[in-house]
């Protein structure tokens, strides 16, 4: 039992991250009404909908960005 | 600018020119990381709104917002397993491409609770690892189910969309669905109707370890796809690539490899593609994650990756700063591409060729002998990155901090002006380098009308006096998005493989090669003259045979080569004017001599 638990593989990004969710807690931005935060969403809604994607290759045929 | 948090987070300005220098070190990456969780936050934030704006975001599962409660509650305890799994890669891919849908930027026959219903998986994985009790439902694609970070289940007898109920208990997770229980095994192993996610660890010190995801539906670029579950050999055969390119990164590209080792968690096997090709790819959504198709040895894995991590830094800092203004219009030479790009895209392009001119240039200094061919594509990609830094640079709407990373990273490629280089490699470098310019611009370039008639009307009179031209309308032409292989492979197997030269033409991407090809690529400019010119002679619109006639008037030295390289598009359009009768090598001689203009090279440079 409790396998899962604390399965902390070495996958994760530096454990720095998230110890304190950028100063806000989750509760804190589901009630944040701001226009900050209103503008964050403008401006990840504008990025996602151009979603940038690269395609690389190398030898031929490849050639690309 | 970026975004939530204690503060609005930008870019620190030792980070910004580490970043522009092509570097970050593995703090610069953990920087980086924080910013995409706090832009992940945003994009939650976002998810849930949007889901609560759809009557159709719940259908047969629990709302989207019973979610919610259950990662506060996780972060209550746990605020790492929150993070962690928000920054796991494909569910910043999940999270993009539903909100990308939900807002018509995308289509797809699921209703749109499969892609909402996604972040019940999330709850329940976040749950499990900081040990608390859940229970949800959880939407089925054709039967399957992913847990991030954790693996999928799958059940038959499903229909293509479809749910089942899913739980944890002390850190156990089970899925349930019309009597079958599938019970998520401890560890990494798979059990009936389960698929472990598997993690592989490479090298010591530093160390990657990296998720090799063959099953995650959000781990493509797009739209979700169906589990490509590896054999236990291709397991073997990828972990065995993975430290071999490891351990070419760690000795030789010491720098590389330590911030890799931070920003990258993911890698995606790609289905193999035809002849050699290596495909790789990555995306802004996915940050840290890595798509490649198997390559043929560790050296092409480990370029790969230096590639790939480039786009992954600079996908991250664009997430913060506007470098270019807008994605702009594809009107642009990219010397790596077949097609014009926008300037967004060139500036990916820059900096991951950047990425791979310095891994040649590295492999280069590595080497005990002689390698003629890493000293060919270091040569080659050096001069790609130069001239698309002077494109971007003149045309590529840059911003203020895009012409500052941009200058960064030009005088970084400065202190490279002193390298020697095999002077074979140098030419073949030169050549195909010089041919695709032109060949881009013959392709996708028009000049105007009216000059391409001035033109005319001199070379009727017998004049030669001095015609100013201005530069040519990119029209991008969408047939011709690849076009250009062969001459870079014939390049390259000249390097390589010298005794195998001939057999090129039996390769799939080596048939359209013509004797002057070779004849050019040996360095026999009179015989590569010729034989163009007979081509042209039966179809004087043959693109290749006037890139390759500039090419060899340019090794002889004699006049219409430069005119062939700089400006085709105008000795095409002049030759069509004269209804093909001059010699092509006399038009390309007289355009050189009557053109004027500071239009020399491919817009912009």
């Amino acid at each position: 039992m409790g396998a899962l638990r604390g399965d902390a593989a070495e996958t994760d990004p530096p454990s720095h991250v998230g110890r304190t969710l950028t100063g806000h807690s989750l509760a804190d931005l589901r009630a944040d009404r701001s226009p900050e935060l209103t503008e964050a969403i403008r401006l990840v809604l504008r990025q996602v909908e151009r979603p940038r994607v690269n395609l690389g290759g190398s030898g031929p045929p490849g050639r690309a960005d | 600018m970026m975004t939530y948090g204690a503060h609005r987070i930008r870019p620190s300005e030792e980070a910004f020119e580490q970043l522009a220098s092509g570097g970050g070190d593995p703090h610069v990456i953990g920087k980086l990381w924080t910013a995409e969780l706090s832009r992940r936050l945003v994009l939650l934030r976002a998810f849930f709104d949007a889901a609560a704006a759809d009557p159709a975001s719940a259908g047969p599962l629990p709302p989207v917002e019973q979610a919610w409660p259950a990662l506060e509650a996780v972060e209550v305890v746990a605020p790492e397993t929150v993070a962690a799994i928000l920054l796991h890669p494909h569910v910043g891919g999940a999270l993009g491409y539903s909100l990308r849908r939900h807002r018509g930027g995308a289509t797809s026959a699921a209703p749109s609770w499969v892609d909402f219903g996604f972040v019940h998986a999330v709850a329940i994985v976040a749950s499990a690892a900081a040990g608390l009790s859940y229970r949800s439902v959880v939407p089925l694609r054709d039967g399957r189910v992913m847990l991030p970070r954790l693996g999928m289940a799958t059940f038959d007898g499903c229909e293509a969309w479809d749910t089942a109920e899913v739980a944890t208990e002390g850190g156990r997770v089970w899925l349930c669905r019309e009597g079958v229980r599938i019970d998520v095994p401890p560890g990494r192993a798979d059990a009936p109707g389960w698929w472990s996610l598997r993690s592989v660890t490479v090298g010591d010190g530093p160390r990657l370890t990296v998720w090799l995801d063959d099953l995650d539906p959000m781990r493509d670029l797009a739209d979700p796809v169906p589990p490509a579950r590896l054999s236990d050999a291709a397991v073997e055969r990828w972990t065995g690539l993975l430290a071999g390119a490891w351990a070419i990164l760690v000795d030789r590209h010491r720098p590389v490899a330590e911030a890799l080792a931070v920003g990258v968690t993911s890698l995606v096997p790609l289905p193999s593609g035809a002849g050699r090709d290596t495909r790789s790819a990555s995306s802004g959504d996915a940050f840290g994650a890595i798509m490649c198709s198997l390559p043929p040895d560790a050296e092409t894995l480990a370029v790969s990756l230096a590639h790939e991590f480039m786009h992954i830094k600079l996908g991250g800092l664009m997430h913060l700063t506007a470098l270019t203004d807008g994605p702009g219009r594809p009107c642009l030479y990219a010397p790596w591409r077949d097609d014009p790009r926008p300037a967004a895209g060139l500036l990916q392009g820059i900096y991951a060729f950047f990425g791979i001119a310095r891994f040649w240039r590295g492999q280069r200094h590595a080497a005990t002998g002689p390698n003629r061919l890493a000293d060919f594509e270091y040569a080659y990609s050096r001069a790609q990155t130069r001239e698309a830094l002077a494109v971007a640079r003149v045309d590529g709407a840059l911003t203020e901090a895009g012409r500052r990373f941009t200058d960064r990273l030009a005088a970084e490629m400065d202190e490279w002006g002193d390298d020697r280089l095999d002077p074979d490699a140098r030419r073949l470098a030169a050549l195909v380098a010089d041919g695709h310019r032109a060949g881009w611009r013959i392709r996708h370039c028009r000049p105007a009308p009216a000059e391409v008639a001035a033109l005319a009307r001199e070379w009727r009179a017998g004049r030669t006096d001095a015609v100013p031209i201005g530069p040519p309308e990119v029209l991008p032409d969408h047939q011709m998005r690849q076009w250009s292989n062969a001459r870079l492979g014939l390049a390259r197997r000249r390097l390589a493989m010298p005794d195998r030269y001939a057999d090129v033409r039996n390769e799939s991407w080596g048939t359209g090669l013509t004797d002057a090809d070779f004849s050019l690529f040996i360095g026999d400019a009179v015989a590569a003259r010729k034989g163009f010119a007979d081509r042209l002679g039966d179809d004087p619109d043959e693109a290749d045979a006037w890139t390759g006639l500039g090419l060899a008037l340019a090794g002889e030295r004699v006049p219409g080569g430069d005119a062939l390289l700089d400006r085709p598009e105008l000795v095409l359009a002049l030759h069509r004017e004269l209804n093909g009768e001059p010699e092509p090598a006399a038009v390309a001689a007289w355009v050189e001599r009557v053109t004027l203009g500071p239009e020399r090279r491919a817009p912009g440079t």
